[in-house]
């Protein structure tokens, strides 16, 4: 038998959603769990995987249409039916006004508004992922306790060891109740959960033996590293203080600005990255600590009245770190403009001397490899550098003692104990600690 | 076991605990030589003769309190108010005299004492005479309170209200009385007041309800199990003290509760059940309770008022599809 996929409702705010890709093409073969599309919402990418299964029949939207939600987006039925009345349905009815038509009276309003259904529309197709976290313009990040469930669901999800933030509830409000649990238990946990892998089994690793025997003469920016690396892990006194950082807020209020949700403190949109943030933040903890935007020459520490940042980027074969100059004194804006413009031409080797040369302080963010941590070397003669590792969920617990899962970062300072103190690179870290926890306070 | 009509097992009862005791009467307006407003009373006064069934004068304070001294002298008086909403007029005898003087003289009197008759909203009797005042006599510490529903259980909790040794207000309802049943035989057929019972087994939803009103709970359960929602129906019965066991071993299966009572919602009932539940099996809740009461109005004598006003088997039904999320609030008034 026939059967619609229409747009599903991902999060409470989602009126239309943007099909991004078609992932199976008119005359496929489904099944259940097959990525069918991938769909932009209000807050996210997501995949949608079909419920159903049988031959995908017709698609009714192209690829970058945007459609409001339960629109009809394709039928999955038998290859042999025929489906011309469906068809014919559906096109007459995507020419009529969208079904959910603003109420005119006071009364009618009432009435929509009380009588607003939170029982989910059958739709053939369902989300794989979670939807990203809502955020409120508000109160951004993930707040504890921001996810509804019923005290049996979650004793219930307690009990089968189901992520209650993997489980979209279909009570009021996105409450989370018994049946949505039970409806996990009965189809089976593996079913129903968010794949991590997206999309099932993940392709297999292709082991290629790419060893051979070469010698690479020591040259260019090869020899410059290998020349100031070994003199400063060998002269340098290095000490290393670690932290982890929360980052729930930072998460939320990039979602934020990134989707245009909020302009805070005048912050144009953009796709600002977490390295932005970072950048600013860390530069608002130096302002703080000018001890440590400092340079050692062996004879004197010279601190430093305005904020030149280096940043590591690597490339094939070496590594570079170019420069933002009076970083204190720029918006996020013009942070990120600036690492776009000097990353790109960095990885070119097309940075002129002045702008890699002569930083005050040097940021090394090895996050997209999924690290915990890392312990950096000192560039000098600068007196300390920070060591950013990967933004992770993590088993977190808030200021009231309760358990969530939440985002952290793990970084490290490495110091020049021959200029700073450990109580001084301590501070610094418990300051950008700080920070990051209420970027909405200094992000500009 | 014979079957018979629930005014008849109240007769039955009364029967066998006066030929039992001769502490036992029966006193009340038109209880004797009338047989009893509503016939409960039938054939009393000429088995057991003009002292131990005695026609009172239309005086509800004057013979409850009699009641109350013939209980406190050793005697077992088994007081028939014609409805409840007169012990509005004999109160300071109830709450004030019957329930606290066990308290008052350190346990050294005791009032074993019965008030019975029906309680409720019958038909059109307008608002005075349509109270169901439960609520104020559940409220008191002191008296025991029972609502009996059919007729079995009508005969067992009505005799171990007369053998019990502190005053007992035994709720019937007008509309019961015609209701018939099987009821055991055995003259020592006797239920505790301090149960309820499980009136239909289920899994989805429980619907608490006594007297008239656990019918209509039947009811709504069997149209629910239509749609596939198997509800659990408790009968009450002890409305003080309440049978906490029962409520919450239902819940902690179920998740998810309707209350149905005879009066109005605030400080009734249910709103007592809904503290219980909540403080012992707070894990356990997947919905808020929801609650079918009176409306907050006087009873109307309009016949169409008078119905829209009551619990119904729809407003029951609507109240276990939304603990089920199947239906919002509003559906219940658009109906």
């Amino acid at each position: 038998m026939a059967v619609k996929i229409s747009m599903p409702k991902l999060s409470d705010t989602m009126k239309e959603g943007k099909l991004i890709k078609w992932h199976k093409q008119e005359g496929d073969e489904v099944k259940p769990g097959d990525v069918i599309a991938e769909v932009e919402t209000d807050k996210a990418n997501m995949d949608l995987e079909a419920f159903d299964k049988g031959t995908l029949l017709k698609l009714f939207v192209k690829e970058n249409d945007r459609v409001p939600v339960g629109a009809v987006l394709a039928i999955v039925g038998d290859r042999k039916e025929s489906i011309d009345d469906l068809v014919g349905e559906i096109e007459s009815s995507r020419d009529a006004p969208p079904v959910a038509a603003v109420p005119h009276t006071a009364q009618a309003t009432a009435a929509a508004t009380a009588a607003t259904p939170h029982i989910p529309a059958p739709v053939s197709a369902r989300p794989l992922a979670k939807p990203a976290p809502s955020v409120d313009p508000v109160r951004l990040g993930l707040a504890a306790g921001g996810l509804r469930a019923s005290p049996m669901a979650a004793k219930m999800a307690a009990e089968h060891g189901i992520p209650l933030e993997s489980i979209q509830g279909s009570g009021p409000g996105g409450r989370i109740v018994k049946n949505d649990i039970d409806l996990i238990l009965s189809q089976g946990l593996a079913q129903r959960l968010p794949d991590r892998r997206r999309g099932g089994t993940p392709p297999a690793i292709e082991i290629q033996n790419k060893l051979a025997e070469t010698l690479t003469p020591l040259e260019g920016v090869r020899k410059v590293i290998a020349e100031r690396m070994a003199l400063a892990k060998q002269s340098i006194p290095h000490f290393y203080l670690q932290a982890k950082l929360r980052m729930d807020r930072v998460v939320g209020f990039r979602m934020a600005l990134n989707s245009g949700q909020t302009s805070a403190g005048g912050v144009a949109p953009l796709s600002y990255s977490y390295n932005d943030f970072i950048l600013q933040g860390v530069c608002k903890a130096l302002m703080m600590n000018p001890g440590v935007n400092a340079t050692f020459d062996g004879i004197g520490v010279h601190t430093h009245a305005q904020i030149d940042l280096s940043f590591a980027v690597a490339f094939e074969g070496g590594l570079i770190t170019p420069v933002i100059r009076g970083c204190d004194a720029l918006s996020l804006r013009d942070i990120h403009m600036a690492a776009e413009d000097l990353v790109d031409r960095g990885r070119r080797m097309k940075l002129k001397p002045e702008e890699y040369l002569g930083g005050s302080f040097t940021v090394s963010n090895l996050g997209m490899f999924g690290l915990d941590n890392f312990q950096p070397i000192i560039n000098p003669p600068q007196v300390a550098i920070l060591a950013v590792a990967a933004i992770q969920r993590q088993p977190c617990v808030d200021d009231e003692g309760h358990l969530y899962v939440g985002w952290e970062m793990g970084v490290t300072l490495a110091c020049d104990h021959r200029a700073i103190d450990g109580a001084a690179g301590a501070r610094f870290l418990k300051d950008l600690t700080a920070l990051m926890e209420q970027p909405e306070s200094w992000v500009q | 076991m014979a079957e018979m009509e629930f005014r008849k097992a109240l007769n039955l009862a009364l029967d066998e605990e006066l030929a039992r005791d001769p502490d036992v009467f029966v006193i009340g307006e038109e209880v004797a030589e009338y047989d009893g407003a509503y016939k409960v009373t039938k054939g009393l006064l000429a088995k057991y003769g003009h002292e131990r069934v005695v026609d009172a004068p239309i005086s509800e304070s004057g013979f409850c309190g009699l009641a109350v001294g013939a209980a406190m002298a050793g005697l077992r008086p088994v007081v028939e108010l014609m409805t409840f909403s007169f012990s509005l007029v004999a109160i300071d005898q109830i709450l004030n005299n019957a329930a606290k003087i066990r308290y008052m003289s350190g346990g050294a009197m005791r009032v074993p004492l019965t008030f019975r008759g029906p309680s409720g909203v019958v038909h059109q009797l307008g608002a005075t005479h349509s109270n169901a005042l439960e609520s104020i006599f559940a409220h008191t510490p002191g008296l025991k309170v029972v609502a009996c529903s059919t007729p079995e259980n009508a005969r067992g909790l009505l005799k171990s209200a007369i053998r019990d040794d502190d005053p007992v207000v035994f709720l019937e309802s007008e509309l019961l009385y015609a209701l018939k049943g099987e009821v055991p035989d055995d003259p020592e057929f006797l239920l505790p007041l301090h149960k309820g019972r499980i009136a239909r087994e289920g899994v989805d939803v429980t619907i608490v309800a006594y007297s008239k009103r656990l019918h209509q709970a039947l009811d709504a359960a069997d149209r629910l199990a239509r749609e596939g929602i198997r509800a659990e129906v408790i009968d009450l019965i002890s409305l003080r003290p309440i049978d906490q066991d029962i409520l919450l071993r239902s819940f902690r299966k179920t998740n998810r509760m309707v209350t149905v009572e005879e009066s109005w919602s605030f400080c009734g009932i249910g709103a007592s059940i809904v503290d219980i539940v909540q403080r012992h099996a707070f894990d356990f809740m997947d919905a808020p309770i929801e609650r079918v009461t009176l409306e907050e109005v006087p009873m109307p004598y309009n016949e169409s008022l008078e119905n829209f006003v009551q619990p119904s088997v729809d407003k029951i039904i609507s109240a276990a599809r939304r603990t089920l999320y199947l239906e919002s609030e509003a559906s219940l008034h658009g109906r």
